[in-house]
C-alpha cells in the first residue's frame, strides 16, 4: 500500500522542526559571571569578544521529544492515506482542439505533466484516455502511462475553429465512468453543459493582430482583393502588411496603426497575369491569422436550357439575375433545364431542372386554401411560406417517390421528383399567379436547389475557403472511384514557404476531405481530373481573440476526491493522539528538571 | 561578605599565627627597643664590636681590661634590640571579595600577618588600599569587617589599588596581601615594595575557580571591579588561551619579586588555611614557622 497525504499543506508543520531548533538555540541564555581576570580575555580569541546570539547546540531528552512531537504532528495533519494497491481510477482529457490551444500547448505539455503526476498518486493505477474535442480525431491516447499522455499531446496540432465540444465531452465521460474525472482543456474559462466535466484552463491573456478576412471583387473590370486586418488587444498597435505574388515579388512593405480592439482594411488590385496572392503582416503569438493566401475565385457556372420566348417573364427575369447561372438554347452545354409546365402535363425527370407551372388563360381561380406545412428538408429549412399566396390553379400531379416540400392544405405546392443525379424542383403553382415571387422562401429554395445542383457539375472551381474547411466538392465516392489527391503549398510571411506536400484519400473516405489546417495553397483532383483549386487561409475571429484567456487549474478539489476513493484514512491516528501528547509531556517535565538544576548549580542568573 | 564572616576569618587567621611567622629571623632591624636584633648598638647583651672612645660616651661601656692592657679608652659595643616595623597593605579592591572562598582566605591572610607581626613583638601598621585610595585601619576597625566595602566608595573602572599612596616606613617588614589581578603594574608595585633596604612579603590569595574556570559558551563576564557587563563567547580553545594567559601573568609578577627581592607567595583559597600555607609561602620564606 502507497502512501498519500490528504492535506499536504499539513507538512508546512515541519515547520515547527526549524522553529524547535531555534527556540533551543536561542534559550540557551547566556550565564552572567562576575570574574576579576577579564583583562586576561581581551587579547584572546576575535571571537570571544562579543556573544553570539545563536548558542551552539547542545543535544537533550526535551530536543529530542519536541522534535519528535513536531514529526507526529506534522503526520497528523498531513492526514497520511494508505493507497489501496489495487485501485483504479479514470481520467479523461479532452483537448480543445480550436486552433488558439496552439498559443498554449507549451503551457498544456507542462502543467499536464505536474497536474497529472500529483493525481496519478492519489490511486494505485490511473488510466488516461485523451481525445480531441472535434468530431471524427478518435482517441489521441488510452493507457496508463503519463509518459504517453504527455507525448500524444506534445504531437497534438489543434487547428479548427470555434466548434461544439459536447459530443466529445460526452464520449469522454462515458469513458470514464460514473467516477472518473473528465477534463475539458481549453484556454478560456467556458461552461459545459455537459455534467461532471471540470474545465481545465492553461491560457494566457496576450495581444494578438492579425487578418480576420479576405474578399475579391470585380472593381471597374479588375480584380481587387481587401483584407480585414483586425487588433485584439486593447491598445493600438503598429503593424506591417506586405503582398507577396506567388511568383515570389513582393510589395513593399507598408506600416499602419490599427486602433485597439478596432479593424483596419487595406486593398489592391491583383497584378496582372497573377492568379494568387500571400498577404502577410508581422508575425506575433498566433502565426495562423499572419498570413493569408488569396486566389482570384472563379466559381463553378451554371448552365440551363431555357429556349427563348418560353417561360413567364416574371420568374425568367429571376433566373437571368441569378449570380454564376446563365441559361442557354443549346442542351449540350447545359447542366440543367428549365421547364414551364401547362396544368395537369406530365413532366418528365429525365434531366436535372426547374419547373414552373403555367395556368391557362382565363378568370383567376379561387386561392389555395389549407394549412400551410413545411416539411424538414435543407432546402426549406428556416424558410417561411405561410405568407405565400396562391391560386389553386392545375398543376403537376403527384408521381410515387415525389417529395413534397410544402403542403398547402392536402396540395403539393413544392416539391422534389426523380433521382438524384436527375432530381427537378417543381414549383406546383403559377408564380404569376401568386406573390411567392415577392416572397424570400420561393427565391432562396430556388437558389439552395441550385448550388445543390452545382457541387455536382464536374468542372474546376477556383475557390478561397478557409482552413480544415470540408471540401465539399463534386467528387465519386464509390468503391470503384478513383483515390483524391490533394496537394498543397504552405505559406508563410514571405509568401510560398517548403516545398508542396502531397497526399492521397480512399475515395470512399473522401466526403469528409478537408482543406489543410494551416495557410496554404492546395489543389484537388481525382482520376487526373482538377476538381478544386483554393487557397486556405484562417479566418476565425473568435479563435484569434485572447484578450479573455485565463488559466484554471483546480486540481486539488479533485486529487483530495480521489484520495478519498481510492485511499484509507490512516486507522492509528489515536494512538499518533496519544503520542504526541505523551512527548509533550515528557519534555515540560524534562525541561523543568533541567532549569531546576540549573538554578542549582547558579552559573545561570538570567540574561 | 557579611561582617560577622569577616570577624570569623580574622580570628581564624590569626589563630595561624600560633603556627606560622613572619619571617623576621636573620636580619637586622629598624625600630623602638625591642626584643629582635637592631642594625645600631644597642644595650642588650648581644657583644658586637669594640672602639675607640669618644668623648661623652658611657664610662660603663670602657673595657677596662683593655685598658689595663693597653693603657688607651676602648669601648664595648653591644647589639642594640629592636621591634622591627611591620607595614601590612591590605588590598581591598572588590576581586579580592567577590568569591566567598577567595575573601575569607584574604581575610584570614590579613588576621594572620597582624596577628603574627603582634606575636614577634613588633608593631605593625595595617594600611587598606583600593584603586581610590589608602587609608590606615586599626586592630578594632579590622575586627569589626566594615572595610571590606573598600576605602574610597565605588570604583569608576577597575584599575589596580594606589598602593604609591602608602608611607611605608624605612627599613620595615611590607606585607602587601593583594591577589595582583591588575595588568601592567609588577615593576613598579614590587620595585615600592622593595624600595628603603626592606624587606618585602607578597601573600597572593587565589582561587581554583579564577585560574580554571568552567566558562562554555555564551557568558556576559561582569567585572569585578566595576560591574561592567562584557558578552563573551567562550570556546575551549579560548578558555585554553585563558588557561596560559593567567599562570604566564603571575610568572610575570614572581620575576618582578625575584629582581626587586620581594617573597612572593601565592595562598590558594578553598582548602585548609595550614594546607595552602605550606603549599608555597612555608617553601618559599614568605612565612616561618616559630620554631
Amino acid at each position: 500500500m502507497g502512501l498519500t497525504l490528504g492535506n499536504p499543506l499539513g507538512l508546512l508543520a515541519l515547520l515547527g522542526l526549524p522553529a524547535v531548533l531555534a527556540v533551543h538555540f536561542l534559550q540557551r541564555r547566556a550565564k552572567r559571571e562576575v570574574v576579576s581576570t577579564l583583562f586576561l580575555l581581551t587579547p584572546l580569541h576575535r571571537e570571544s569578544e562579543s556573544g553570539r546570539r545563536w548558542e551552539r547546540l547542545r543535544t537533550s531528552w526535551p530536543l529530542w521529544l519536541q522534535l519528535l512531537a513536531v514529526l507526529v504532528l506534522a503526520w497528523l495533519m498531513a492526514e497520511p492515506r494508505w493507497l489501496e494497491k489495487n485501485s483504479v481510477q479514470r481520467v479523461a482529457l479532452v483537448l480543445d482542439g480550436s486552433a488558439s490551444m496552439r498559443v498554449s500547448k507549451e503551457r498544456l505539455v507542462k502543467y499536464l505533466g505536474e497536474d497529472l503526476g500529483e493525481l496519478g498518486r492519489v490511486s494505485g493505477t490511473t488510466e488516461y484516455t485523451v481525445l480531441d474535442s472535434r468530431v471524427g480525431q478518435g482517441r489521441l491516447y488510452h493507457g496508463t502511462e503519463l509518459r504517453g499522455v504527455v507525448a500524444a499531446v506534445e504531437k497534438w496540432v489543434p487547428a479548427a475553429g470555434t466548434h461544439d465540444p459536447g459530443p466529445a465531452l460526452r464520449l469522454g465521460r462515458s469513458l470514464s465512468g460514473p467516477d472518473g474525472v473528465v477534463w475539458y482543456v481549453t484556454d478560456h474559462a467556458v461552461e459545459t453543459s455537459v455534467a461532471g466535466v471540470q474545465v481545465y484552463a492553461v491560457g494566457e491573456s496576450a495581444e494578438n493582430c492579425g487578418i480576420a478576412g479576405v474578399t475579391v471583387e470585380e472593381t471597374a473590370g479588375r480584380r481587387v482583393w481587401r483584407a480585414l486586418l483586425r487588433n485584439y488587444s486593447d491598445r493600438a498597435v503598429e503593424r506591417t502588411w506586405r503582398v507577396t505574388d506567388r511568383s515570389g515579388a513582393a510589395s513593399v512593405p507598408e506600416k499602419v496603426t490599427i486602433p485597439a480592439r478596432g479593424n483596419l482594411a487595406v486593398q489592391g488590385a491583383f497584378p496582372d497575369g497573377s492568379e494568387g496572392l500571400v498577404i502577410a503582416v508581422d508575425a506575433d503569438v498566433f502565426p495562423l491569422d499572419d498570413v493569408a493566401p488569396v486566389l482570384r475565385p472563379r466559381p463553378r457556372r451554371l448552365a440551363a436550357v431555357l429556349p427563348e420566348g418560353v417561360g413567364d417573364a416574371s420568374w425568367r427575369k429571376l433566373v437571368e439575375s441569378l449570380p454564376d447561372f446563365g441559361v442557354t438554347a443549346d442542351a449540350g452545354l447545359a447542366d440543367l433545364e428549365i421547364v414551364e409546365t401547362g396544368g395537369g402535363a406530365e413532366v418528365a425527370a429525365e434531366r436535372p431542372g426547374v419547373v414552373f407551372v403555367k395556368a391557362g388563360e382565363g378568370a383567376a381561380a379561387a386561392p389555395m386554401r389549407g394549412v400551410v406545412l413545411v416539411e424538414r428538408h435543407p432546402l426549406t429549412q428556416d424558410l417561411n411560406w405561410q405568407a405565400v399566396a396562391a391560386e389553386a390553379v392545375p398543376g403537376v400531379a403527384m408521381r410515387e417517390g415525389d417529395e413534397v416540400l410544402v403542403w398547402i392544405g392536402d396540395r403539393a405546392l413544392v416539391m422534389l421528383r426523380g433521382v438524384e443525379s436527375r432530381r427537378q424542383l417543381i414549383f406546383n403553382f403559377d408564380p404569376a399567379r401568386s406573390n411567392a415571387l415577392r416572397q424570400p422562401a420561393m427565391v432562396v429554395t430556388l437558389l439552395r436547389f441550385l448550388e445543390e445542383r452545382r457541387g455536382r457539375v464536374p468542372r474546376e472551381e477556383v475557390a478561397n475557403v478557409d482552413c480544415g474547411q470540408l471540401v465539399d466538392q463534386p467528387l465519386g465516392l464509390g468503391s470503384g472511384d478513383p483515390a483524391v489527391e490533394m496537394t498543397w503549398e504552405p505559406v508563410g510571411v514571405g509568401g510560398v514557404v517548403g516545398k508542396a506536400e502531397e497526399r492521397s484519400v480512399a475515395a470512399e473516405r473522401a466526403a469528409v476531405l478537408r482543406a489543410p489546417e494551416e495557410p496554404a495553397f492546395f489543389k484537388v483532383r481525382q482520376g487526373g481530373r482538377t476538381v478544386l483549386t483554393a487557397a486556405a487561409g484562417f479566418r476565425d475571429a473568435r479563435e484569434a481573440d485572447f484578450s479573455k484567456a485565463v488559466t484554471k487549474r483546480e486540481v486539488e478539489a479533485v486529487r483530495e476526491a480521489l484520495s478519498e476513493r481510492h485511499s484509507q484514512a490512516d486507522g492509528h491516528w489515536r494512538l499518533w493522539v496519544l503520542v504526541l501528547l505523551g512527548l509533550l509531556l515528557g519534555s515540560w517535565l524534562l525541561a523543568g528538571k533541567a532549569r531546576r538544576t540549573d538554578q542549582r548549580e547558579g552559573g545561570v542568573v538570567g540574561a | 561578605m557579611d561582617e560577622e564572616t569577616v570577624r570569623a576569618s580574622v580570628r581564624a587567621g590569626a589563630a595561624w599565627a600560633e603556627v606560622f611567622s613572619l619571617p623576621l629571623r636573620g636580619r637586622a632591624w629598624r625600630g623602638v627597643t625591642g626584643g629582635h636584633a637592631g642594625l645600631g648598638t644597642g644595650s642588650s647583651l648581644d657583644f658586637q664590636d669594640h672602639r675607640e672612645y669618644q668623648p661623652g660616651d658611657d664610662p660603663r661601656h670602657i673595657n677596662w681590661q683593655a685598658y689595663a692592657r693597653t693603657g688607651q679608652y676602648t669601648m664595648k659595643q653591644y647589639r642594640e634590640e629592636v621591634r622591627p616595623v611591620v607595614d601590612i597593605v591590605m588590598d581591598v579592591s572588590p576581586s579580592m571579595f567577590f568569591l566567598e572562598e577567595k575573601a575569607e582566605r584574604s581575610v584570614e591572610l590579613l588576621g594572620f600577618a597582624v596577628e603574627a607581626a603582634r606575636r614577634a613583638g613588633t608593631s605593625p601598621r595595617v594600611w587598606l588600599a583600593d584603586a581610590e585610595g589608602v587609608k590606615v585601619a586599626g586592630w578594632e576597625e579590622l575586627e569589626s569587617g566594615r572595610w571590606v566595602g573598600g576605602v574610597g566608595g565605588s570604583v569608576a573602572m577597575s584599575k589596580p589599588p594606589v598602593v604609591g599612596r602608602v608611607a611605608l616606613r624605612p627599613q620595615s617588614l611590607r606585607v602587601l596581601i593583594s591577589d595582583l589581578l591588575y595588568p601592567g603594574v609588577e615593576r613598579e608595585v614590587m620595585g615600592w615594595l622593595g624600595a628603603g633596604q626592606a624587606r618585602a612579603v607578597v601573600l597572593v590569595p587565589w582561587s581554583e575557580a579564577e585560574a580554571d574556570p568552567g566558562w562554555e559558551g555564551n557568558m556576559e563576564l561582569v567585572d569585578a571591579e566595576d560591574g561592567g557587563v562584557h558578552p563573551r563567547r567562550i570556546e575551549e580553545a579560548t578558555l585554553e588561551q585563558y588557561r596560559r594567559a593567567y599562570a604566564r601573568h603571575f610568572e610575570v609578577w614572581k620575576e618582578a619579586a625575584v629582581r626587586h627581592g620581594v617573597m612572593m607567595s601565592r595562598v590558594a583559597a578553598g582548602r585548609g588555611f595550614g594546607e595552602a600555607m605550606q603549599q608555597e609561602a612555608l617553601r618559599t620564606g614568605a612565612v616561618e614557622t616559630w620554631d
